[in-house]
């Protein structure tokens, strides 16, 4: 019994000098350099993925920070631990004025959960900013709440281009890349196969596949050759194994590109596109360079965009004049394909191939208009719009 | 040793791994730059010292306080239900089917059936291991754990096809009726259900303290051929002791779904999941009920108190789960086991050595 005492002493000992060091330690505060002054707090409450996910959460970060740099406003990042509802009640009721919201979790901001008002009307006062969906409309279209502001990338523009571009590139694969540089199944011996790697079956990960597949069944129409597709659509967004082994049986099948929409699932499958040499697409932010010459194109989602824009409206009070639905296109720079500078490094040295490049990035660029004008309709998943598999005559669908 | 010293001993063996992890906590925030005893006020005030915020981590230490029991009953007896996640997520997900596909029905009636629904498929999940290990002798801790990846997959494969909500953008069930919600108190997020938790608790105490079944499975964990010998059905015991706990887990994904969630999805139990953490809660409260009550409220604590962390301080939210696993770490040492404190051990190896030389 003594002993333990004297082992209770010990531990309580240690205990206050820890105490007595560190009592001392300073708050860091957010230095504003350029002295602009707003009162306005903003908070970003991540995804699953966390703000560290080179994408999608960490770009919306980067907006929050720019905005905190320029206009001198407060922001913080949240990444819940006991779910979304819980963390947008305790900052609404902290007082900060916008919230952006990333995750896939709206009911009880929109609607009546147990038997407790829905937040958005709870807190009248703040903005709160919903991604890949909008929930925000009753069954007539009318907005419910005007505090919630809805936002939508046309990733399905960015990802039919992404098809298109795959095509061209396996098409002219012996033009355009050195002889030794990839190991691509031949073109006419099963290689005309691309697969998809997605991290969940819903809305915001098909509205991904059916661009990806409307663009590739255009450039093979154009062509005049057939494509056959491999999709699977419940890969998680956590493990870059499982896209490994995903890829590796895509690969395998004779597939020679992967388009992957699942986080960090991606990674893996890029790692894998390296070991097979053959080609994968990222997806969220530029992932070029994470294999360089072995990612085609990512397909950019740029949270930063939104972000800044709503925030600096809050910020000038303009923010009541906003549109409670917010669709980012193609051309407004949120959503596109990389520059594919990584790509351009590989091409082999000869006239021909640059030649070919430049007819492949007039035929991209075309394309891009013809979405534009809306003379090219691409299926929208977000807003529940079905894949008509009956006009997809150059794609098989395994 | 006597009763007083053993209780002493039991209450120290669960707080000095506490203790000693929130110190170790403690440097890794100070090595951070941050004040650690602020961080730590922060955690306490925000989950015990306001009231909306207690309410809370009373809620979220409902379901596991069931789980908690529902690891307990099992451990007890020297049986290993590793399998309360999975047993948790199934009975959720079918409480949560009824609570979508049922309609126009008595609140009270309809909360009722959820929760019979949630303990049934628990229970059901819980049979098969209890049979293989009760009639072929199969080690139930194996089957148990790997059933759960089953389960999960399964139920993936279920909320994305035939159960999916096509309204919504992300794989979840239809949300529940009005009628199976547990309204909440206030501004609080507490429910009904967490004194349907402390129904469940006394109950057990009962049970586990006071009848024969409880005598029978101390009885079994401490010598399970003894048992066997003096004309205990171990065989049965088995069964009803897994099928037990299969039902106070399904019980708690039933809770956590109509209290909570309102619907599945793919993280409906969070990471590490309940079942786990209710694991953790089983041994951190020594497998007794008023223990368990206790630990259970302390982990939610370190929950809730993990989100407000991240929001005021700029000490990030993965301290929290450093804390939790220095605290399993430690609970494994058992600083003072039956014989010898730490002490004692170390310097008995120290003679050993000398002896060997």
């Amino acid at each position: 019994m003594n002993k333990m005492k004297k082992f209770l002493g010990v531990v309580l000992t240690v205990t206050m000098a820890v105490g007595l060091f560190t009592g001392c330690g300073a708050k860091s505060e957010e230095n504003k350099e350029n002295g602009a002054k707003s009162d306005v707090k903003i908070a970003i409450v991540c995804d699953s993925a966390g703000q560290n996910d080179n994408g999608y959460n960490q770009s919306a970060v980067a907006g929050a920070k720019k905005v905190a740099d320029e206009l001198g406003v407060e922001y913080k990042v949240v990444e819940p631990t006991n779910g979304v509802p819980a963390a947008l009640e305790t900052l609404s009721g902290d007082g900060y004025n916008v919230i952006f919201s990333l995750e896939y979790d709206f009911d009880a901001l929109i609607k009546v959960v147990g038997g407790s008002k829905p937040i958005a009307e709870m807190y009248p006062d703040t903005t709160f900013v919903i991604f890949n969906d909008n929930p925000n409309i009753d069954a007539s279209g009318n907005v419910l709440h005007k505090n919630v502001i809805s936002v939508l990338f046309d990733v399905h523009e960015a990802s039919y281009i992404a098809g298109a571009l795959s095509v061209q590139a396996l098409e002219n694969a012996d033009v355009l890349f050195a002889a030794n540089q990839y190991k691509f199944t031949p073109i006419d011996q099963g290689g005309r196969t691309i697969g998809f790697v997605g991290g969940t079956n819903s809305n915001g990960i098909t509205v991904f596949s059916y661009g990806f597949i409307e663009g590739i069944n255009q450039a093979a129409a154009d062509l005049g050759v057939n494509y056959d597709y491999y999709a699977k659509y419940d890969a998680g967004f956590s493990d870059p194994a499982t896209g490994s082994t995903v890829a590796g049986t895509f690969y395998n099948q004779g597939a020679n590109l992967v388009y992957a929409v699942a986080g960090s699932v991606g990674d893996g499958v890029a790692a894998k596109a390296k070991e097979e040499s053959k080609l994968a697409i990222h997806v969220d932010a530029d992932k070029d360079a994470l294999q360089p010459g072995y990612i085609l194109t990512s397909v950019i989602k740029n949270t930063e965009v939104p972000v800044y824009d709503i925030t600096k409206a809050v910020v000038e009070g303009t923010i009541s004049e906003t549109e409670n639905l917010q669709t980012f296109s193609l051309a407004s720079g949120a959503t596109s394909i990389t520059d594919l500078t990584e790509i351009q490094k590989v091409l082999a040295d000869t006239d021909e191939a640059k030649a070919k490049w430049d007819e492949i990035i007039k035929y991209l660029d075309d394309l891009k208009a013809k979405i534009g004008d809306g003379s090219i309709k691409v299926t929208n998943a977000q807003v529940g719009e079905e894949l008509d598999t009956a006009s997809c005559t150059n794609i098989t669908i395994k | 040793m006597s009763k007083e010293k053993q209780l002493i001993k039991s209450i120290l063996n669960s707080i000095l791994p506490i203790l000693l992890a929130f110190i170790i906590g403690g440097i890794v925030i100070a090595g951070i730059g941050e004040n650690p005893l602020s961080t730590y006020w922060i955690l306490l005030e925000k989950s015990f010292l306001t009231s909306t915020g207690f309410m809370n981590t009373l809620h979220y230490a409902s379901p596991l306080i069931i789980t908690g029991l529902a690891i307990a009953v099992t451990f007890k007896a020297n049986l290993y239900n590793m399998g309360v996640e999975g047993q948790l997520l199934l009975g959720g997900f079918f409480a949560g089917i009824c609570g979508a596909y049922i309609h126009n029905m008595n609140p009270l009636l309809h909360k009722l059936i959820c929760f019979a629904v949630g303990i049934l498929c628990g229970m059901l999940f819980a049979l098969i291991p209890a049979i293989l290990k009760a009639k072929c002798g199969v080690n139930e801790m194996v089957v148990t754990l790997m059933l759960n990846y089953a389960m999960a997959k399964l139920l993936e494969f279920l909320s994305t096809g035939v159960f999916r909500d096509l309204s919504s953008g992300y794989v979840a069930t239809p949300t529940i009726a009005e009628g199976a919600m547990f309204s909440r108190f206030g501004r609080s997020r507490l429910t009904m259900f967490f004194f349907i938790a402390i129904v469940v608790l006394i109950i057990m105490y009962i049970v586990m303290k006071k009848s024969k079944l409880g005598y029978e499975l101390t009885a079994l964990g401490m010598n399970p051929e003894f048992s066997e010998a003096v004309g205990m059905n171990t065989g049965k015991k088995t069964i009803v002791l897994m099928l037990l706990s299969g039902a106070l887990a399904g019980l708690a994904g039933a809770g956590f779904m109509m209290s909570e969630q309102f619907k599945y999805t793919l993280s409906f139990s969070g990471t590490p999941g309940l079942g786990w953490d209710g694991m953790l809660i089983a041994l951190l409260g020594g497998h007794s009920p008023i223990g368990i009550l206790i630990a259970a409220v302390f982990y939610s604590a370190l929950k809730t108190g993990s989100d407000n962390i991240n929001m005021y301080t700029n000490v990030p939210k993965e301290i929290v789960a450093l804390i939790q696993g220095l605290i399993i770490l430690f609970l494994a040492v058992k600083f003072i086991s039956d014989n010898r404190d730490i002490f004692a051990r170390f310097k008995k190896v120290g003679k050993d050595k000398k002896e060997a030389a």
